[in-house]
């Protein structure tokens, strides 16, 4: 029993910070901007979500800072890619580069002093247990004794599928991914939702970020986000573009990597860089046997211009 | 289109030939870390010898830990001796600029040139040949050249020191052992032996061990979800290894309460205090102070290694954690005594 | 006013260099280093004398086969995000082949080293081709999962039974002299790879200026229902895409195992495949601009490293740095094709 509430515990912990990123990238590719810089926004928000939980003593505060920051990133993916119709993909593996550099130079300069060692105590989350619920024999534990952006992460999937699917901006934002020129010609703003979109994927891959930073642990290493922002897009794909599809598909993931860890554990004897694949090939089998219909938003990564008559 | 790329690639690289062939050489800025830019001047006027050395790491010279520690040791040999050794470093870089950063510090004209790492051996051997009158030292390094020596550190002795203390205190919290680090190389290897020998010798065959691997040197996540599976595992005293990210798998045995031996210098957060068994490092700043102290007092060991063990004090001994008893720490100090006087047989390293 | 505006849009990406190059400069003179000292060292460490010059060449090699690997499945509209995995494997076969196949003399064991690379990649590439025409599943998340599958085997076999020593460090044994690409001058490590390179260029170029079969990928690429309905067929035109990108992909990997390294350890790939997506769209997906792309790279890295050594500009600046003169110049052509359209509408009224 004890194996299972490890498992379903470890798959929620590392689904988290995917399923954030990942609903970033739902609102992000239904508007048709096809978003890989999920992974620097990531880092920068796990930096600057340290940062400010640092500065200001809150890591509440943190995570507040660590939302501008990467709005502010947002902004300037949405400018490149929608005002002058620049390469997505381009504009995406330059701001990830770009982000790997501010956020080493910070540390370096503002939060380490070279010599002195860089572990500094940050303000950071406690696991918060629900008073009656928690210590319910084995639901307490593997649902309602986690940190509380983990509550917030389950409400903001609701939130956006809400939204997507039940609102009446929800429709006109999936109706720019699928065709922004139809959606144009009804007298929709196209460009003001796509900025819209990309500055709130900015928003939620923040929180993202400070996530894995105040959550998780609570410090800034280079290099943590590791893949995860890529992993997140390959949920947002394999979740077929929906809120609860992205949760579903991070928990698969997370689910797969805790039991990959736990056969190392087991000392089975198999490389443990053969048990590192099973969370990839598993997904890989899953879409195979998932057979989504759910497309891809036709126009995702497609500039759009205003043709002007 | 095509044409408009032609022309503004070649507009970029004719600025760069120009940028390369317009300007002088300019006094090169000096920095307050103390790293020094290589001045392509000779020796200055008064004829005194100036020692360059530099370091070469593959990951961030603020990481708290390995490679802040030798930079560290590089920083201590300069004071040591004002205004007669200069010191510099390359952080971050990558594998297919091994080859290229070693070859331009000899170029420049470097007396020592280290490579934080084994891994850096390829790259060094590819470059040695063609300087001769520059030295190089890999950190636990697994080969010689004439004017390539190691500097390392015997892990396999204290692998066995650790392990006897893990044992110890396993038998008595009724858990096992586990040991986390990021790959299965060498270095670790040598540690794992030792501590598996000693947790045989010292748990009264009741206590096992298990290695992981995270596979990620810098990934905070997979170190602390590897802490918690051994700890889901009954393998409740530990031991990280992995730079940086111990502290976060020191921060979740606080939380769940169980024991670790740290191999760091400083813990990072009091509270870890309670749950430490024993801290043992290795003093890569005193091993690198040491080794580049040797190329200016001539004992440079060529075609050899320099070695960091109990006996030097190199592999150093800090201090018992609070849940030994008195007799658990007189039972390590003696097997200290005899690591030290070569008395307790350990496996063979992996080596030559 | 029409010629101003059109020398404006064909200036443009120039304009966006400087433009990168001033604000860089704001940077470093932030920091309290000399902006015109630290270009004089770029410029000097990437192309300053012949071995540095060289030296970049051989950074620019697997840039190359990794830009034409996006680039050929790109024309396609295939996004190729799996040139690393397909260059791991490509690696390791052509180590594999060229340690233990013993025996061969060099004009037969090079070809199948590097035959083995390619087949690798293509292989590998392979399997997203299919499960994209079979089960309809987007090559992006699949080459993305496939990438990482593809260094983690490669480091099984090399932790495990490709290891020369298992008592040392996790690295394959050398690979044979007799596999090895030459030198192509004495005393720099330029092989012959970069040749290989430059024929792959013209090929690429051969293919989709000139060949049916290239034709018919961009078809595919531009309006796959179109393509269907003038009987061309979608799914071998994408396989077969896809399979070339897995070759350029494979043979950069084997060519910088038998021409750079001659042995393999893992972690030799500093993202040449993502670098690889950034040099193919720099280049506009042509063959002359996806050279200079690589060679500008190239340059960069090479630079990098001449920066770090001899002055205080953090190496993380160096990163941001590149990640700001690529942002440019994707900008800047983009400035410049909106002002190109610009001024052709204002020549059609």
């Amino acid at each position: 029993m004890e194996f299972i509430t490890y498992i379903l515990t470890s798959a929620v912990r590392s689904a988290i910070p995917l399923t954030l990123a990942g609903l970033g990238g739902v609102l992000s590719e239904r508007a048709g901007i096809m978003n890989l810089a999920l992974e620097g926004q990531m880092l920068m928000g796990a930096f600057f979500g340290v940062y400010f939980s640092y500065a200001t003593g809150s890591p509440w505060l943190g995570v507040l800072g660590a939302m501008l920051v990467c709005a502010l990133v947002g902004l300037v993916m949405a400018v490149l890619s929608i005002r002058l119709c620049a390469n997505q993909i381009v504009v995406a593996t330059a701001i990830n580069l770009i982000s790997v550099g501010i956020t080493g130079y910070c540390l370096k300069m503002f939060i380490t002093n070279i010599g002195n060692g860089t572990v500094i105590t940050v303000p950071s989350f406690r696991a918060v247990s629900i008073p009656v619920l928690s210590s319910l024999p084995f639901l307490g534990e593997v649902l309602f004794s986690y940190k509380p952006l983990t509550y917030v992460t389950i409400l903001l999937a609701v939130l956006i599928h809400i939204y997507l699917y039940k609102t009446k901006l929800g429709l006109v934002h999936r109706s720019i991914g699928e065709n922004p020129l139809v959606a144009d010609t009804l007298g929709i703003n196209v460009n003001l939702v796509r900025y819209g979109a990309v500055v709130a994927c900015g928003v939620l891959c923040g929180i993202s970020g400070a996530f894995m930073s105040l959550s998780n642990l609570n410090q800034f290493q280079n290099g943590m986000v590791s893949g995860r922002g890529f992993i997140a897009f390959a949920a947002v794909i394999f979740g077929g573009w929906s809120p609860f599809g992205v949760l579903g598909a991070s928990v698969f993931f997370g689910l797969a990597d805790a039991i990959q860890m736990r056969m190392q554990a087991m000392q089975t004897g198999i490389s443990y860089h053969l048990l590192q694949c099973v969370p990839y090939l598993c997904t890989l089998v899953a879409l195979v046997f998932a057979r989504k219909s759910a497309a891809c938003p036709a126009s995702d990564g497609l500039p759009y211009r205003k043709e002007e008559t | 289109m095509k044409r408009m790329i032609v022309r503004v690639l070649s507009l970029a690289m004719l600025l760069a030939l120009l940028a390369g062939c317009a300007s002088k050489p300019q006094e090169p800025a000096s920095g307050d870390e103390g790293k020094t830019p290589a001045a392509d001047v000779d020796s200055p006027a008064d004829g005194e010898k100036i020692y360059r050395f530099a370091l070469v790491s593959n990951g961030p010279i603020t990481d708290g830990d390995w490679n802040e520690n030798s930079w560290r040791g590089l920083q201590d040999c300069e004071a040591r001796y004002p205004g007669q050794v200069e010191v510099s470093y390359s952080e971050n870089v990558a594998q297919a600029d091994y080859a290229d950063t070693f070859y331009g510090y000899a170029k420049d004209g470097y007396d020592l040139v280290i490579g934080n790492g084994y891994e850096f051996s390829e790259a060094v051997f590819q470059v040695c040949d063609e300087f001769p009158d520059c030295k190089f030292a890999i950190v636990n390094g697994l080969e010689y050249r004439e004017n390539v020596c190691s500097f390392e550190f015997d892990n396999v002795e204290f692998g066995y020191y650790c392990g006897v203390a893990m044992a110890l205190v396993a038998l008595q919290e009724n858990t096992n052992c586990a040991f986390i680090c990021a790959e299965a190389i060498p270095s670790y290897r040598n540690f794992y032996l030792g501590m598996e020998a000693a947790i045989k010798d010292y748990g009264e065959g009741k206590v096992s061990s298990t290695a992981y691997y995270t596979g990620d040197w810098t990934d905070i996540t997979k170190g602390s979800e590897m802490a918690l599976t051994a700890i889901s595992n009954n393998e409740k005293v530990l031991v990280p290894w992995i730079g940086a990210v111990n502290h976060a798998i020191y921060a979740i045995c606080d939380e769940q309460d169980c024991k670790f031996v740290s191999t760091s210098f400083n813990l990072g957060d009091d509270a870890f205090i309670d749950n430490v068994v024993l801290t043992i490092t290795q003093s890569n700043d005193q091993l690198l102070s040491a080794g580049c102290e040797s190329v200016i007092d001539g004992t440079y060991p060529a075609n050899g290694a320099f070695d960091g063990n109990f006996a030097n004090g190199l592999n150093h001994f800090e201090s018992y954690g609070d849940c030994l008893t008195e007799e658990q720490r007189a039972l390590l100090d003696d097997v200290l005594a005899k690591l030290v006087a070569g008395e307790i047989e350990l496996p063979a390293m992996y080596k030559e | 006013m029409r010629l101003r505006q059109k020398l404006i849009a064909a200036a443009m990406p120039a304009l966006a260099i400087l433009a990168a190059l001033l604000i860089v400069a704001v940077m470093i003179a932030g920091v309290g280093e000399s902006p015109a000292e630290a270009y004089r060292i770029l410029a000097q460490g990437a192309v300053g004398d012949w071995r540095s010059l060289t030296d970049t060449l051989v950074k620019t090699v697997p840039l190359i086969f990794t830009g034409l690997s996006f680039a050929f499945a790109a024309k396609c509209n295939i996004w190729n995000i799996g040139a690393e995995g397909q260059l791991y494997m490509g690696a390791v076969a052509s180590t594999a082949v060229g340690v233990y196949c013993t025996g061969l003399p060099a004009l037969l064991h090079l070809p199948l080293a590097l035959l083995a690379g390619a087949l690798a990649g293509g292989l590998w590439a392979s399997i997203p081709a299919w499960l994209k025409v079979r089960f309809k599943i987007n090559e992006v998340v699949s080459t993305i999962m496939l990438n990482y599958t593809a260094i983690l085997v490669v480091s099984a076999l090399v932790y495990g039974p490709m290891i020369e020593d298992p008592f040392k460090s996790p690295q394959t044994c050398k690979i044979l002299p007799t596999a090895r690409l030459p030198v192509l001058f004495e005393g720099t490590k330029l092989h012959a790879g970069i040749l290989l390179a430059l024929l792959a260029c013209v090929l690429y170029h051969l293919i989709f200026r000139h060949m049916l079969f290239g034709y018919r990928v961009s078809a595919v690429g531009k309006n796959r229902e179109a393509a269907r309905f003038s009987g061309i067929s979608v799914e071998r035109s994408i396989c077969m895409s896809m399979i070339i990108a897995g070759v350029f992909g494979g043979l950069a990997g084997a060519i910088e195992m038998l021409g750079t390294n001659g042995l393999l350890i893992i972690g030799f790939s500093p993202e040449y495949g993502s670098d690889g997506i950034a040099v193919a769209l720099l280049g506009q997906l042509e063959a002359v601009g996806i050279f200079l792309s690589a060679f500008l790279l190239g340059a960069l890295r090479l630079g990098a490293t001449a920066l770090q050594r001899k002055t205080d500009i953090p190496q993380q600046m160096i990163t941001i740095m590149q990640g700001i003169i690529v942002l440019f110049v994707i900008a800047g052509s983009a400035i410049g094709r909106i002002l190109q359209n610009r001024a052709a509408k204002k020549e059609v009224k």
